[in-house]
């Protein structure tokens, strides 16, 4: 059986490879039981370029006219006398050309500026897309307060608090442009607060210090609150706290309305120095201006927490002097619900 | 000259049409079908100009280049060239047929000035190496728009070599 298929393969090919053969010299116009040596006809074209294709050095860059074949006036061909007749009708065809060729012109202008239309309709649909997308990437931007080292302890925070979040957590989606307060703690270390708008409600305010972010302030030192709630404190008493930490130095920080010209802030450990940063409006309707602060003190202590006893805030007092001379004192985080 | 300026042509037309009229009218005779050529080689060059900007040859020859192709090219076809013209949108003379037998007879008498080698070709030889330049040339004009004289030669180069290697099919 094995033999028998093998047989019916082998003549299967044998003939398909034969007709495959007498199908090509048929292509080629060579008789299919003819010899292999059969002299094959040439073509007419053939046999005329064979003849006359050497002499006409055409393989040159032009496709007109090689050196030698450039007529010359006087010597391939007379100059003829250009009668009155001949000129008028050179100048007739001359000034129709004209008259096509601008034509032609305005046609392919009229065809350029549609491209052109078509085109910046494209493009505009192209930016406006861009834009959108740098929309959303801005809004994914947001999430970063424009200072690394409160980006980094927003990040932390959120990983230190997850889960739940509470409903004052800080968001990074939505941060609004940073207002840095750089001030140097007396350990000669710099720090930066930055108040940033949080989920367009929430008011919040960070404070970091670059390559030693537990030192200052670590989670404890994002709070927030709402915009109403800022607003109602700041007509009320026109500062509040937000934030105190308990650290080798005690930071307070918090948000001042704009005609506060100083704040001042008392502890059990004496004063403190403070910065006040200048005026920012959140990004949100009806927001009023704000001036974030800060105000450190160093405790000294040798452990990251200072003694107990500096660490019940109602040892601390925050004072604000506004332009006009008037003086505002708040409990802290007096403006909490 | 710029591209699609009619002003520079235009000029240049005035400094060339008597010398091309003068070439057509030596190997046509007949000065009616010297003027139609006259008229379909300048807007040959011009539809060459557009596409391919400005000759990198002197532009006199460039032209009496084009003046060739369009007497060989309508010597091919049995009449005067006019797809040019047409594809401007100009209006076309009729040729009185007689006028053209004779100026397509002097055609083919000057043919070995306009094409060197063919003098020893026998009549039917020469037209059809004749009609195998003009197609290269024709496929030459026709190469993408912003092609270089240099690709449109080596383009005909190629077509040519293509001529010259045997060809399998043909009568037995």
């Amino acid at each position: 059986m094995r033999a028998l298929r093998a047989l019916l393969a082998r003549l299967w090919l044998d003939v398909t490879l034969w007709r495959v053969g007498v199908s090509e010299r048929m292509h080629n116009w060579l008789d299919p039981l003819a010899g292999t040596d059969e002299v094959r006809y040439k073509t007419f074209k053939e046999i005329a370029l064979e003849n006359a294709a050497d002499s006409l050095g055409m393989d040159v860059d032009d496709p007109y006219l090689d050196e030698d074949e450039i007529p010359e006036e006087g010597v391939d061909y007379d100059p003829l006398e250009i009668t009155p007749e001949i000129r008028d009708r050179l100048s007739a065809d001359r000034e129709e050309m004209i008259v096509y060729i601008e034509r032609m012109n305005a046609r392919t202008r009229r065809r350029r500026r549609v491209r052109r239309r078509r085109a910046a309709v494209l493009a505009a649909a192209v930016l406006m897309s861009a834009a959108a997308a740098g929309a959303a990437a801005e809004i994914l931007l947001t999430g970063s307060t424009g200072v690394p080292a409160i980006d980094q302890v927003l990040s932390i925070s959120e990983e230190a608090r997850k889960p739940p979040l509470p409903p004052s957590t800080p968001g990074v989606d939505s941060a609004s442009e940073p207002v840095s307060i750089p001030w140097k703690s007396q350990e000669g270390t710099s720090a930066v607060g930055v108040a940033y708008l949080s989920g367009r409600t929430d008011l919040c305010f960070s404070l970091a210090v670059p390559d030693d972010i537990s030192h200052v302030t670590g989670a404890g030192a994002v709070q927030c609150q709402s915009l109403a709630a800022v607003a109602s404190a700041l007509a009320d008493h026109r500062f509040f706290v937000m934030t105190i930490n308990f650290r080798r130095t005690v930071t307070i920080t918090g948000v001042a309305a704009v005609n506060i010209a100083t704040v001042e802030a008392t502890g059990p450990m004496g004063e403190f120095e403070t910065r006040l940063g200048p005026p920012w409006v959140p990004p949100v309707d009806g927001s009023q201006a704000v001036r974030p602060f800060v105000a450190f003190r160093y405790v000294g202590a040798t452990d990251d927490s200072p003694s107990v006893d500096l660490q019940d805030p109602r040892g601390y007092s925050v004072m604000a002097k506004a332009l006009d001379g008037k003086t505002y004192q708040s409990p802290l985080f007096s403006a909490s619900p | 000259m710029r591209r699609n300026s009619s002003a520079a042509f235009g000029a240049f037309y005035d400094r060339h049409d008597r010398g091309l009229f003068s070439f057509l009218a030596h190997h046509t005779v007949d000065r009616e079908v010297a003027l139609e050529l006259t008229a379909e080689a300048f807007a040959v060059a011009y539809l060459r100009l557009r596409s391919f900007g400005t000759p990198t040859v002197e532009p006199r020859n460039w032209l009496l280049g084009i003046g060739r192709f369009v007497l060989l090219s309508s010597y091919c076809h049995h009449a005067v060239e006019e797809r040019a013209r047409r594809q401007l949108g100009m209006t076309v003379r009729v040729i009185d047929p007689l006028a053209w037998d004779e100026a397509e007879a002097h055609i083919e008498a000057t043919l070995p000035q306009l094409v060197p080698g063919l003098d020893d070709l026998p009549p039917e030889e020469r037209l059809a190496l004749v009609a195998q330049i003009v197609d290269h040339y024709d496929r030459a004009g026709s190469a993408r728009p912003g092609a270089s004289s240099a690709s449109i030669g080596r383009r005909l180069a190629g077509g040519l070599r293509a001529l010259r290697r045997p060809r399998k099919r043909g009568p037995r």
